[in-house]
């Protein structure tokens, strides 16, 4: 009887699930963020609370599921081959959406023949601080440095956990995920009968914290409202106006690699593109809302699982995997803001140049896995230094209009990932329904 | 001792009973010679001036007659009716500049213009130096009494002329083009020491002080010397030079006057490292040089750069 009535109760709000009550949200927010930016401070701690629960779930759902998925995947004998598919459509894809960035900067050319006018805004906004220097320097004193070079050793160190538990109580997603990674690849290598009661616990674990976020998505109108509130408030429009150029050439691409991807999708799923992007509507809204990729996680799973019927053990592997480490929205980020600021600079760039920033943006698109925010852009330095540009000026540019351009960026590694995902398990529908079932 | 004391008073008294009344002067106007010390509530502009200060210049006048009172050097001046200071052609605002209309203003302009109302005399500025190095030239020969206009204390000056005591004391500074100095940019070196070694050609004005300096400080750089700051400022823009070497106001106002500017350079303020700005006159005019210590003390001037950048700021960034 009683859960009758729970189901009734389900149902009744049923309709916070529909795209209708996530436009709405989607509005509200924009709305109060635009016309009472002095309502943000009552709204904005909803979308905080809501992001902050949903990234409750993440540590949890990301150990699990790797773990859980590659053991398997190792055990059913396909792994070394699924392995090798995945690094081969992985880089290919990387290469390609880098390659994307690049062109679109090249044709378009966001940061030539800028106006004096908009250079003057520009400039006014690196020049933010009335009279300060840039730069205190002592000719009599030694300097040292504050921080170590990132080094390709020192990401590597980045990687591995002291301690799995500090990194589990701490969210370093990315220690967590290199430890599950390998943990799940011993697990796998036990003999079955005795990796059965671990899998089991995993995986009760894993699908219990997706119910959670399940609930979760009844609260997203609202989470989203008091997020895009926030957001759009916080927008300078002067920089708005003078960056024109450059988000609109970025926005674009995004919106270009948007588009291919569902086609894609929709060509080999034999389903609509409206229909593919309905399916894939919650880890998009998602991303667009929290610009958190790894708090698509849970939402990703089911779109790939239900939505399309894939194989849940290579999809729950690999979506984990590439929204934590495979950031394709970096990647083009990177490559376009690159080429904008040797244009800003009027350096011209040779091709070799190019390939060193081809494959500088997609090194600082893994780079980043595991940030967010602030400290991604930063990570530009990777692409520029190599070709002795500078950034430091024109970073503030890019922080300062970064409001809008980050929900395009996340969208875009979630985006490419699920396209990711598809194209690498596609060969393999439906082989176990009953997990899929469970998360229902 | 007591009564060698006694007899100076008493010749005083007789002095001033006496002779005083004979050269003219009522005995409330008596001025002992040695107040020329100027009242403090002057007015800068020196476009008002007040009781004292004209019963200050009525006096000096009637001490031109008395011959052996005045030291030569303010007597000179005295006699001409004029205080003649020293600027090199080009304009420096917010320091010595004139405006559409004619007028000089600045802040060297104001305080000469003050410091000659003190002494009771007219102002002339002198326009002919090429360079500031010329304006020290033109004292050291006397056709001027003084240069000021923003004059860096240095010691090579320093042996030619006798300085003021610094009226501000700004930071040298170094407007540095980002792109050159990206490339000179190291991973595993902190930016400031890429600064302090810098490489390639730095870019000063030609005889000024920062040609000294930047010889002193600078080692491994090349110094290249420019007509004027324009000059340099576009050299660097271009890439010419890796950074143009001047006081920490001159760049701010690059800065400042265009806000493009802040994507090209970077501003880098020297801290240890001071450029005193003083006022030189003959190496001999060893009265004129304490009035002008009195005068600029009296005036607790107290700046620095921003703020100098501040008071004129609506004159400099007019559009």
């Amino acid at each position: 009887m009683k859960t009758l009535a729970d189901k009734q109760n389900t149902k009744s709000f049923a309709f916070l699930l529909s795209p209708v009550s996530m436009l709405i949200g989607v509005l509200v927010g924009v709305l109060i963020g635009i016309a009472r930016p002095d309502w943000v401070p009552f709204v904005a701690p909803v979308g905080d609370i809501y992001l902050s629960t949903l990234k409750m779930c993440i540590a949890p759902i990301l150990s699990t599921a790797i773990a859980l998925n590659i053991g398997r995947l190792i055990q059913s004998n396909l792994g070394s081959s699924y392995l090798k598919k995945i690094f081969i459509i992985t880089l290919c894809m990387l290469g390609a959406v880098s390659l994307t960035g690049i062109v679109a900067a090249e044709v378009f050319q966001p940061g030539q023949n800028l106006t004096q006018d908009t250079l003057a805004k520009l400039g006014a906004i690196v020049n933010d601080s009335k009279y300060a220097p840039d730069l205190e320097v002592e000719l009599s004193k030694t300097y040292t440095l504050k921080e170590q070079p990132s080094h390709f050793l020192k990401f590597i160190m980045l990687m591995i956990p002291e301690n799995v538990f500090e990194a589990l109580t701490k969210g370093m997603n990315i220690k967590i995920l290199f430890f599950s990674i390998l943990f799940g690849i011993a697990v796998g290598c036990l003999e079955k009968e005795l990796s059965k009661p671990f899998f089991q616990i995993v995986e009760v674990t894993y699908l219990a914290v997706s119910k959670i976020v399940k609930a979760l998505m009844y609260f997203l109108p609202f989470g989203t409202a008091g997020l895009l509130a926030a957001q759009v408030a916080s927008v300078g429009m002067d920089a708005l106006m003078a960056m024109t150029s450059f988000i609109v050439v970025m926005i674009s691409s995004y919106l270009l690699l948007f588009m291919i991807g569902n086609i894609t999708i929709a060509y080999s799923s034999g389903k609509g593109v409206w229909e593919s992007i309905l399916i894939m509507e919650k880890p998009i809204l998602i991303a667009l809302t929290t610009q958190t990729s790894i708090a698509c996680i849970p939402s990703g799973l089911v779109a790939m699982a239900k939505g399309f019927s894939l194989d849940k053990q290579v999809s729950g592997l690999l979506i984990p995997l590439g929204f934590t480490a495979f950031r394709f929205g970096n990647v083009l980020y990177f490559a376009i803001a690159g080429i904008f600021i040797a244009q800003l600079y009027h350096i011209a760039l040779s091709l070799d140049s190019l390939v060193i920033m081809l494959v500088g943006s997609i090194f600082a698109g893994i780079a980043t896995a595991g940030t967010s925010g602030i400290l991604t852009l930063t990570m530009l330095s990777i692409v520029v230094e190599p070709l002795g540009l500078p950034l430091d000026a024109v970073l503030v540019l890019f922080i300062v209009v970064d409001p809008i351009l980050d929900p395009f960026r996340t969208l875009c590694t979630v985006h490419t990932n699920l396209v990711n995902t598809f194209i690498v398990v596609k060969d393999q529908v439906g082989v176990d329904s009953e997990a899929v079932e469970l998360l229902e | 001792m007591l009564f060698k004391n006694k007899i100076k008073q008493f010749s005083v008294i007789i002095w001033f009973s006496l002779v005083m009344p004979m050269l003219g002067f009522s005995a409330t106007h008596a001025a002992p010679a040695t107040s020329i010390t100027p009242p403090v509530s002057a007015s800068v502009t020196g476009k008002n001036l007040s009781v004292e200060q004209k019963n200050l210049q009525s006096s000096t006048e009637r001490l031109r007659t008395s011959v052996p009172i005045l030291p030569p050097d303010i007597q000179r001046i005295l006699d001409r009716g004029n205080l003649l200071v020293s600027m090199p052609k080009k304009d420096n605002p917010p320091f010595f500049a004139v405006d559409e209309k004619g007028q000089y203003w600045g802040l060297d302009v104001e305080l000469a213009r003050g410091f000659a109302a003190q002494l009771g005399v007219g102002l002339v500025f002198v326009r002919d130096a090429d360079s500031y190095n010329e304006a020290v030239d033109e004292v050291v020969q006397r056709k001027t009494d003084l240069a000021w206009c923003k004059l860096s204390r240095t010691f090579e000056r320093a042996m030619r002329v006798r300085y003021s005591n610094p009226y501000v004391v700004l930071r040298q500074a170094l407007l540095i083009n980002r792109l050159a100095l990206a490339k000179q940019t190291r991973n595993d070196v902190p930016i400031e020491e890429t600064v302090q070694k810098l490489k390639g050609n730095i870019g000063v004005i030609t005889k000024s002080a920062y040609e000294e300096y930047a010889g002193k400080y600078f080692r491994h750089a090349k110094v290249i010397s420019y007509e004027n700051w324009d000059k340099v400022v576009f050299a660097t823009a271009k890439g010419e030079v890796v950074a143009a070497y001047r006081d920490e106001l001159e760049v701010k106002k690059v800065i400042k006057g265009s806000p493009e500017a802040s994507l090209t350079f970077k501003t880098a303020v020297i801290s240890d490292t001071s450029d005193d700005l003083a006022v030189a006159v003959a190496w001999d005019s060893t009265t004129l040089v304490a009035l002008l210590n009195i005068y600029l003390e009296n005036q607790k001037l107290n700046l620095n750069a921003d703020k100098i950048l501040d008071k004129y700021s609506s004159l400099l960034f007019k559009k």
